[in-house]
């Protein structure tokens, strides 16, 4: 089953129109894919390198180059917790300890109700308020001590289920 | 700790007597430092001269600093440079100092009080693979400032490098092993824990790839990309992570996949079928050509104990195939392991195969032949096949018509529309020079598959469309075609069910370089009028078409017929390369060499009197043969009792025979067959004479395009197994008819001087 059909194909096409060069298009069109699915299956690697006159190898190389392509399924919430420097001497070894501890899972693992996906990462340039907690690469939690780190999932957990429901009606 | 040598110091000293990269043999450096990088330096480009490490040299401009230095016979250490590839810079290995004369305001060069030109050095070293040269321009390699920039790299690249050189394939011919010989740190300050890879893993069927070894030059990446035109590998992840992979599900299968296992400079990417079996200071190494089809790749076979452990290209040769070779070449030739070969003759005996010496088999061979047991010579036929050397093809040919006088000559794998294309046109049609496809600039292929059956012609013709633009256009190819049709101009793949509709269209495009089309014809094999005549005025226009046409080994062939028809509109002074795509190894050769019942050596027509004239001469004597059987129609013969003798070489295990050939040849009474091993029509035989195999053969093979190159003798036979020719010189002199030669070099002198007299020798 094809991931560019109908519309996303009209979509497509014309992303690539923008480009003088239709490899250009690599970025914006993987960006499409995660938009509607939440991540990147292997098929629309495939798709992208036929649309913009590609390799598979070469989309995937891409996708595997940024951290936010997902060539898995990832949670609706993605945790990234800055263990750069400043966060790391302002104890985020600690708050990812007790992030794991309260979602259950390791790094890169996600729960299993889908929920949540746990990731660290490099310096997200907030060092003044280390250590920070970005949610979905949009929120930025300042100051994640340990101890906030219970109210933090519960609000999220609670915000997801609101906007899955939403989703569904 | 007064007295005590530092332990940095004992290692300088030692290591002070390595020799330094330039003076390691030049074959362990094979494929990574021969030769330049043939980029387009325009032939009017201006001449600048730079000066390195003291000497001086001018050089057109456009060319890179570690160029220049080679042509001055200094040797940059380098690892992601190669001759062939774009240079990216990534590995940093080849950085040097370099200085370019100070200008004054009005443009002029600055100088000093003595008039000297004052240099300005730039502040940091620089790679001396991405930069270009400049007039004045002054560049150190052995400056103490260039050599810490290198080995300070050098140390950076062993950081995640797991050093295990000794289970490494590489080991031994390892350029970046030699650089660290030459330039690394003794020992490591590195006391973190490396990064690791699950190793190795198999990218294809035939290569392991071990991503902690890999210093990520790209050299893999850019080869597939660049010069096979199939981005199959590439850079995944970022950083210290990062590392080589293919995409998901996918295999490194494209047909010249080998090679990146020459161009890797580390033991990265390794021979699965050559793993753990040699390390590279056991190898005896012989240079020779690749006997698996009419290209004839220049490669050396690689043998350790009298075995053959692989096959690689034998570096620059830029007439064939340059730095490359084919995976059918390097991976796919089998050679019978010792115990399985034939090591004394077999004759028939009781209706059993029974061991007899090679003086029985002689003196029955005499018996044989000594004209009383034949009724006639027709009895008799030869048929050798197109593996065999020219010299065997030519004193087989030789044998059966002086010695015996028999007109019945053949081989198989000769195509008979071939035959016929020299009965028309004389040497024209039969090949082109492979090495100069890549000036073409109009490319058709009618109803050949050339990646698979001439794969180096494709690499060549490639490099035209990719460089050049030149035009391609592929008509009744199926197979391979997502490899072959994103390069094509026009892809024709159907054509209408008409017999021989390849051929009705080639005749259509002759027609059409005329500017005549048959309408009637183009609707019935399905073509547009209009792309017809796009693809003939491209032909008609280009200054150098290449015209390649399937012959009777592929599914659809063009009669000899059109493709002269072609030739005679598209050939030009300088230009001819309107031909047949020949698929067996020596198969010009053994025509050339006279091994066909219709043409002498020379390409001589039977009939051709003058040719007989020196023939007669130069063999001492000879009845003109009559026309007698060929392959086929000796079959049929055999089939119907008519034959007495036969004398097969089997071309086991360069190539098999079908069945209905060993069914038909099973019938002949006297069955001689030379064979290396007990193949099954060997079984079917009466004397069976044990035949060297190709790589213990000494003596020329003739390619497509007609160059003729040396085969060598890559390890000893197994004492009983005779050449062909050693048995038939004997023969000839038993029967009183003495062929002799003292070297294959003599026989190839012979038969060079009767193709130069029918004007086929190359200039
Ligand atoms: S595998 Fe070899 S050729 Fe490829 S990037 Fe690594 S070191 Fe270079
Ligand atoms: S192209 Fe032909 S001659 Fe060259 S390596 Fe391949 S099979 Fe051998
Ligand atoms: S180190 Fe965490 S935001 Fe900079
Ligand atoms: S050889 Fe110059 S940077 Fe690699």
């Amino acid at each position: 089953m094809s991931v560019f059909r109908d519309e996303l194909l009209k979509e497509a096409e014309s992303i690539i129109a923008q480009y003088p060069q239709r490899k250009a298009a690599i970025m914006p069109l993987l960006w499409l894919v995660q938009e509607q699915l939440g991540y990147i299956p292997h098929d629309a690697i495939v798709e992208i390198a036929e649309l913009t006159g590609t390799t598979p190898v070469h989309v995937e190389a891409v996708v595997k180059f940024y951290e936010m392509f997902h060539d898995h399924p990832v949670g609706k919430c993605q945790l990234m917790l800055c263990t750069n420097v400043s966060c790391l001497l302002r104890g985020a070894d600690k708050t990812l300890q007790k992030l794991k501890e309260v979602l259950g899972i390791d790094v890169g693992e996600t729960t299993p109700d889908g929920l949540f996906t746990l990731e660290e990462v490099e310096c997200l340039a907030a060092c003044d308020k280390a250590p920070v907690l970005l949610v979905n690469a949009m929120e930025l939690y300042e100051n994640v001590t340990p101890d906030k780190v219970e109210q933090i999932i519960a609000e999220l957990r609670q915000r997801c289920a609101n906007s899955g429901n939403q989703n569904e009606s | 700790m007064a007295g005590y040598l530092k332990w940095d110091e004992l290692v300088r000293i030692f290591w002070g007597k390595v020799p330094l990269e330039k003076e390691i043999p030049a074959n362990i450096l094979a494929g990574t430092t021969v030769g330049l990088r043939r980029r387009e330096i325009k032939p009017d480009a201006k001449k600048v001269r730079v000066t390195i490490d003291g000497q001086t040299i001018e050089v057109p401009e456009g060319t890179l600093i570690i160029e220049a230095a080679k042509m001055l016979g200094i040797d940059i250490p380098h690892f992601c440079y190669h001759p062939r590839l774009e240079p990216v810079g990534v590995c940093r290995q080849c950085l040097v100092e370099v200085g370019t004369p100070r200008r004054n305001p009005d443009g002029t060069i600055a100088t000093d009080e003595n008039g000297n030109p004052i240099i300005q050095w730039m502040p940091k070293p620089q790679p001396s693979c991405t930069m270009t040269v400049s007039d004045g321009m002054v560049v150190k390699v052995k400056s103490e400032g260039a050599e810490a920039a290198r080995r300070a790299v050098m140390e950076f690249l062993l950081i995640n490098h797991p050093l295990d050189c000794p289970v490494c394939d590489r080991g031994g011919e390892c350029p970046l092993q030699n650089a660290a010989f030459v330039q690394g740190r003794p020992y490591s300050r590195f006391t973190e824990q490396k990064r690791t890879f699950i190793k190795p893993v198999a990218i294809s069927q035939h290569i392991a790839l071990d991503r902690e070894r890999c210093i990520m030059c790209k050299r893999c990446i850019r080869f597939c990309d660049e010069i096979v035109g199939e981005k199959q590998l590439e850079q995944v992840e970022r950083g210290w992570h990062s590392y080589i992979a293919v995409a998901e599900g996918e295999e490194l299968d494209n047909i010249f996949s080998g090679n990146v296992i020459d161009i890797c400079p580390v033991g990265a990417l390794t021979n699965l079928h050559y793993r753990f079996a040699a390390r590279p200071w056991e190898l005896k190494r012989t240079e020779t050509v690749c006997p698996k089809c009419s290209i004839n790749c220049s490669i050396f076979a690689d043998c350790r104990f009298n075995h053959p452990v692989r096959f690689v290209p034998a570096g620059e040769n830029l007439r064939v195939n340059d730095l490359w070779m084919c995976d059918i070449g390097r991976f796919e030739q089998k050679h019978p392991h010792i115990e399985h070969r034939l090591v004394t003759p077999l004759m028939r005996i009781n209706g059993e195969l029974q061991e007899i010496g090679w003086q029985k088999a002689l003196d029955n061979l005499v018996n044989l032949f000594s004209a009383s047991h034949l009724t006639s010579p027709a009895e008799f036929v030869s048929i050798g096949n197109a593996a065999m050397t020219n010299e065997e093809a030519y004193l087989f040919q030789r044998f059966a018509r002086s010695v015996v006088g028999s007109g019945s000559i053949d081989f198989f794998g000769r195509d008979p529309l071939v035959s016929e294309l020299v009965q028309r046109g004389g040497k024209v049609g039969l090949g082109v020079d492979v090495y100069a496809l890549q000036k073409a600039d109009c490319v058709l292929l009618l109803g050949c598959n050339i990646y698979r059956h001439l794969p180096i012609a494709w690499l060549w013709i490639l490099q035209a469309v990719k460089k050049r633009n030149a035009k391609l256009i592929v008509v009744g190819v199926t197979e391979d075609k997502p490899r072959m049709k994103r390069w094509a101009w026009k892809w024709i793949e159907e054509l209408g069910a008409v017999s021989w509709g390849l051929d009705k269209f080639a005749q259509l495009l002759a027609d059409a370089i005329d500017g005549a089309i048959n309408e009637e014809v183009a609707r019935s094999l399905g073509v547009e009028l209009r792309t017809i005549s796009e693809i003939a005025d491209a032909l008609k226009q280009a200054e150098r078409p290449v015209v390649i046409c399937a012959s009777s080994d592929d599914p659809q062939p063009v009669s000899p017929e059109t493709v002269l028809n072609l030739r005679r509109k598209l050939v030009k002074p300088d230009w001819d390369a309107v031909c047949y795509a020949l698929h067996h190894a020596n198969e010009r050769g053994c025509m050339e060499a006279g091994l066909t019942l219709d043409y002498l050596p020379g390409l001589r027509r039977i009939g051709d009197e003058a040719m007989w004239l020196v023939l007669q001469r130069l063999w001492n004597d000879g009845t003109p043969p009559q026309r007698g059987y060929d392959a086929k129609t000796a079959m049929q013969a055999a089939k119907e009792g008519k034959l007495q003798v036969a004398w097969v070489i089997d071309p086991s295990p360069v190539y098999e025979l079908p069945e209905e050939v060993i069914d038909a040849f099973a019938q002949v009474p006297n069955l001689i067959v030379s064979a290396s091993m007990k193949t099954k029509l060997a079984e079917k035989a009466w004397l069976v004479l044990p035949d060297l195999t190709f790589y213990e053969k000494n003596g020329s093979y003739t390619n497509w395009a007609g160059t003729v190159q040396i085969v060598r003798r890559a390890f000893e036979p197994p004492s009983g197994a005779r050449s062909l020719a050693r048995v038939l010189m004997a023969l000839s002199e038993r029967l009183g008819k003495p062929m002799s030669y003292p070297t294959p070099k003599a026989v190839l002198s012979e038969l060079e001087n009767l193709r130069a007299l029918s004007g086929l020798v190359r200039k």
